[in-house]
């Protein structure tokens, strides 16, 4: 987070995304963004970390090796728990899922470097609703598709729960497919709104300590809202990891419905 | 870590041994003790972190509008295609705040259950 530089410029500006190769294809614009070259970085850092971590395998594994095998093993943990034995086919998928969140998350932590041009500086792709939402209706899609093609009608079992009375048959699969429906829209909101939040708490601080600084004799207590941001700052970590988590649990438990569809 | 870990867990055994204070059976039941409670902390280690507050009324929050959003849009999608507006953007924002609700309820289910195997004691 660019807080020690840019901080006159207004909170929502950091979400700006800019043109790095103008690229047009017909009448879509399809440039190559401050957004797309932070989502190459992220890619880049998780497959060199886990080609490093992979690298020299042993028995005794070392630090790097240690690193990923314990990141294996939290993601297949999490998958088997929520969607049984089955559900490991598609640990490639929640695993990358995760990683690319997380590189994501926490690429967007890091301060810009000064004195650079705008579309330069650090960009937190998940910070925008429709990097999000394209990743949820990727699982939206994979538990949809992997649903009919594995229980063929019986998926629809999904949206008439056990137990429901006769005269209610008419209204509850209804309520059932809108909540289904809003499941990759919740997911992408949630993602959203966490790193959009983190990231303008960050920049309105910043302003603070900018102001403050600019009063005269008051700038001393600009030292407030700079420890205010120190502290915001460790949490978005936690938040980085811990939303990258629950975007990954919660398509494992989504997968989950499309190998067992009867509640 | 591990590395030295493991170096660790293998001289235990022969130390014991050697001193020969132990009868047989006691230096590997003392070695099965450490090994259970080495594994014991580095599981306790690879835990989940627990949610905050905070993050867990922004989860709610979220799947309660979801729920609102989707058949919002879903009504006013029906009502342009049909002409009757505002019927069902009417039926769809009850219908919303349904589904919303039973997402929150669905949300809480879990977490209860979660909580709740995390308070039972290892068998």
């Amino acid at each position: 987070m660019p807080f020690l530089m840019t901080m006159l410029s207004g909170p929502m500006e950091q979400f700006e995304i800019m043109q790095i190769i103008p690229v047009h294809l017909g009448a879509y614009d399809i440039s190559f963004t401050n957004s797309s070259l932070w989502m190459v970085i992220g890619v880049a850092a998780v497959s060199l970390f886990m080609f490093m971590a992979t690298r020299r395998l042993s028995l005794v594994p070392g630090k790097m090796q240690s690193a990923g095998e314990t990141l294996y093993i939290f993601i297949a943990d999490m998958l088997r728990g929520a969607a049984g034995k089955e559900g490991m086919k598609f640990f490639p998928y929640i695993f990358t899922l995760f990683m690319f969140i997380l590189a994501s998350n926490l690429l967007g932590l890091w301060p810009s470097i000064p004195g650079t041009p705008a579309k330069w500086h650090t960009f937190t792709p998940t910070s925008h609703l429709i990097v999000t939402l394209a990743l949820a209706m990727v699982t939206f899609t994979l538990v949809v598709v992997y649903g009919f093609y594995k229980n063929g009608l019986g998926f629809l079992k999904l949206f008439v729960p056990a137990g429901v009375p006769w005269w209610l048959m008419w209204l509850i699969p209804v309520i059932e497919v809108v909540s289904f429906l809003s499941r990759p829209i919740s997911l992408a909101i949630r993602l959203f709104a966490n790193m959009l939040a983190g990231h303008l708490i960050f920049k309105i601080f910043a302003g603070f300590v900018a102001s403050l600084l600019a009063a005269g004799a008051w700038g001393v207590i600009a030292i407030l809202p700079l420890l205010g941001n120190f502290a915001v700052y460790l949490l978005e970590i936690l938040v980085a990891f811990l939303q990258a988590y629950v975007f990954a649990i919660l398509s494992c438990i989504y997968i989950n419905d499309a190998i067992h569809p009867s509640h | 870590m591990p590395n030295r870990r493991a170096k660790a867990r293998d001289k235990q055994p022969e130390k014991s041994v050697a001193s020969g204070r132990f009868s047989d059976r006691k230096p590997l039941d003392a070695l099965g003790e450490k090994i259970a409670k080495a594994r014991g902390e580095t599981e306790k280690l690879q835990e989940p972190t627990p949610e905050s507050a905070l993050g867990k009324g922004w989860r709610l929050v979220s799947e309660l509008v979801a729920g609102l959003l989707v058949a919002g849009a879903l009504g006013v999608g029906l009502d342009r295609l049909v002409g009757t507006s505002p019927l069902f953007l009417l039926i769809g924002i009850a219908l919303g705040f349904a589904a919303g609700l039973l997402n929150v309820k669905r949300a809480m289910a879990a977490e209860y259950q979660q909580a709740g195997e995390a308070d039972k004691p290892d068998e």
